[in-house]
């Protein structure tokens, strides 16, 4: 019966050839390492939230008046409504680190460089859609600490010259967060961004897959490939299949991030979610010590450092665009670390001073 | 360590049976907590009886409520005369009517009637009404 | 300027008239103070509000505020000794459990009605003692003792779930621990075969 079932498809699709070029036949470069296995563990953390989001909908009420308790009930009534709510929550901060190693380990072995370009913007605005899923979920369970880091995150925007004031207006539906911005940022953290995430990890994939995967620039006998001026499949004659000998290790991996994501769920989920998030929000009361998640930390405090929030507003942006841009003006081909003392100088630079500006405003 | 590569397939073909079984219960324990999340809560064994003020049924009048999550209803055809009706249609499961002017039940989908002791007077309906117990206390009905 | 009678300042108010002024909201203790050998003596120096509580540095007050060094002002320990034997217990056991409730809400357990429930047994409980009537708190504390045991039970409970919980919780880690370690096993066989063939 399953036999001929696949035949059935075989003679219309020819199941077996995608399988053989996607799978046994698509040969990965021998010395590919373990950073290479992020993308898998980053798809199966998105389709847990999807999951879980799916879930918590169920049971979610997206208005000011009931929502917090609608969370209340999820966490205390319905049958293991806590666990789907923690996954859920605890999986975006997982999510948010897998990203930036992802983001890292690709900086470190150059793989943003020609023809790579399109693979890493799409790469950064998932990264910033991301970033735009945390912020908007934050503020669903209506609790004092959704409201607060609310207003303070939208806040920021009024630094922006000229349209400030109307842009904070624009974010928050009003003058303040209230009932308008719970309903605009619902439908964009269940609906636009999902969609648009999921759109683009699919344009993300198709890069990664049409120009070939990189070589990653370590060995003896690594020369880096030769950009050519047209269309060229990088290929890699006698490499490891794909499936089953990097799979496995892609499964590996996952498995490790998902015993993390589940030992924080169950042993240490304060860690992501302080006793403020439990109490409803009042708009009339703003608790002491209010500070984002701390993945925005490097954001508020730079707000902070600077004389005025329009010169950090500046900054922030300059330092995203350049990252965004990074391909076009890092125009060398050279991808081996050693070579390139200069970027890996910056490199270490910058993740020092993202964790030390972040340590900062966590202690501020 | 002969054959090395012999060696290398039972070994794989050991762990690959260790993993199916690790991820078998994985599977499992992930799951059970949706399928607990999505089922609906067990009000079924829920036996507690619904209590009515018995000035909401008043003479040759129905009362519509819900009792276990479903439909039912509570009638006076007589004086001090209570009876308690599962009002769902035995035909295709519509909720029916109380019609004052006949003093029987209609279910509106297709036209099946029902008279007050809840049995079939025309219609489709195969069985007369699904009939609850009644007991009076003070000012209160109760059923169930 | 701050203490001018315009703005409201009340000054001190005479020694039979502090009840009133602390009874303002402490309604509940008020009653049963005045109806006790303290508020029934008011008028020939029975101890008031301030005697025990103190005046302007009033903080939480404890059990330890019933000592003889204090009651023996006016008359023996005795009897106080033997209220203060009475209540100690059920008030430590009132104090853990509001101490352990907010622990709770603080990991998100919903215990807004347990709360409630305790805040009122706590407050019937400190209107009991302020009787001073020894018979009556001796026979009434077993009571409070029991509605606090039945709060108890529900936070054991819930505790027992938590404790659960974090057990299922290992063992679903340690499971996904083994299958990730198990995989790496089995990419190390390719590895080798890897290795061999190049």
């Amino acid at each position: 019966m399953l036999e001929r079932l696949y035949h059935f498809l075989e003679v219309r699709l020819g199941i077996r050839d995608i399988l053989e070029q996607n799978l046994t036949k698509y040969l990965l470069p021998n010395n590919v390492n373990i950073w290479y296995t992020l993308g898998a563990v980053l798809i199966t953390l998105f389709v847990t939230q999807f999951i879980t989001g799916i879930l918590l909908l169920v049971y979610y009420v997206p208005n000011p008046a009931e929502a917090f308790q609608s969370v209340e009930r999820i966490m205390n009534e319905v049958p293991y409504g806590w666990l789907i709510r923690y996954l859920h929550a605890v999986g975006s901060n997982v999510i948010v680190i897998a990203l930036l190693l992802h983001m890292l380990s690709v900086l470190f072995m150059g793989s943003y460089k020609k023809p790579r370009e399109l693979t890493w913007v799409s790469g950064f605005i998932l990264l910033n859609l991301s970033f735009a899923l945390c912020l908007t979920g934050y503020l669903l369970p209506w609790s004092q600490l959704s409201f607060w880091a609310t207003t303070v995150a939208t806040d920021a925007a009024g630094a922006v010259p000229v349209i400030g004031d109307a842009l904070v207006r624009f974010l928050r539906g009003g003058a303040m967060v209230g009932d308008a911005t719970l309903g605009r940022f619902f439908a964009l953290h269940v609906m636009v961004l999902p969609a648009m995430l999921a759109g683009l990890v699919g344009f993300h994939l198709f890069c990664v897959r049409r120009i070939g995967i990189s070589r990653p620039p370590f060995g003896e006998d690594y020369r880096p490939a030769e950009v050519k001026g047209y269309f060229h499949h990088e290929e890699h004659p006698g490499g490891i299949p794909f499936f089953p000998n990097y799979a496995i290790k892609d499964m590996a991996v996952i498995f490790f991030f998902l015993a993390g994501l589940v030992y924080l769920v169950f042993f240490a989920p304060g860690l992501f979610i302080p006793p403020s998030a439990f109490e409803p929000a009042d708009p009339f009361t703003t608790p002491e010590h209010i500070k984002p998640e701390w993945y925005f930390l490097w954001a508020y405090q730079t707000l902070k450092i600077f004389p005025s929030e329009f010169l950090g507003l500046a900054v922030q942006g300059l330092v995203m665009t350049g990252l965004a841009l990074l391909p076009f003006i890092d125009r060398g081909s050279e991808r081996r670390p050693g070579r390139r003392p200069l970027f890996i100088a910056c490199y270490i630079l910058g993740i020092l001073l993202f964790v030390g500006i972040s340590v900062w405003g966590h202690y501020s | 360590m002969t054959d090395p590569s012999i060696n290398l397939s039972e070994r794989r073909t050991f762990l690959g049976i260790l993993l199916g079984g690790v991820g078998l219960v994985i599977s499992a324990a992930a799951a059970w907590p949706v399928w607990r999340f999505l089922a609906p809560s067990s009000g079924e064994g829920n036996l507690a009886k619904v209590s009515i003020q018995r000035a909401e049924v008043p003479l040759e009048q129905a009362h519509f409520f819900s009792f276990h999550g479903k439909p039912a209803v509570v009638l006076q055809a007589a004086p001090g005369k209570f009876a308690a009706f599962s009002a769902v249609c035995t035909h295709l499961g519509c909720v029916i009517k109380w019609v004052p002017e006949e003093q029987e039940f209609l279910c509106p989908c297709h036209a099946g009637r029902f008279s007050v002791e809840g049995k079939v007077l025309g219609g489709p309906p195969p069985e007369p009404l699904e009939e609850l117990p009644v007991a009076l206390d003070g000012d209160q009905v109760l059923v169930g | 300027m701050a203490m001018s009678p315009e703005r409201g300042f009340i000054g001190v108010p005479a020694y039979e008239a502090v009840p009133d002024f602390c009874g303002r909201c402490h309604i509940g203790v008020k009653e049963d103070y005045l109806l006790s050998a303290h508020g029934q003596a008011i008028a020939e120096g029975g101890a008031n509000c301030v005697t025990c509580h103190g005046n302007h540095v009033v903080v939480k007050a404890g059990p330890e505020i019933i000592n003889p060094e204090d009651c023996s002002q006016c008359h023996g320990y005795g009897q106080a000794g033997e209220i203060k034997a009475a209540i100690v217990k059920t008030d430590e056991m009132l104090a853990s459990l509001a101490e352990n409730l907010g622990f709770m809400g603080k990991k998100g357990i919903a215990v807004k009605s347990m709360e409630s429930e305790t805040f009122a047994l706590r407050n019937d409980f400190r209107r009991l003692f302020h009787s001073v009537n020894v018979e009556k708190i001796s026979n009434e504390t077993a009571d409070f003792q029991q509605r606090g045991m039945a709060i108890q039970q529900k936070i054991d409970a819930v505790q027992t779930e938590l404790d659960q919980r974090k057990l299922i919780g290992g063992v679903v880690t340690g499971l996904l621990v083994l299958a990730s370690l198990i995989c790496f096993l089995i990419r190390k066989t390719y590895q080798q075969e890897e290795d061999g063939s190049s």
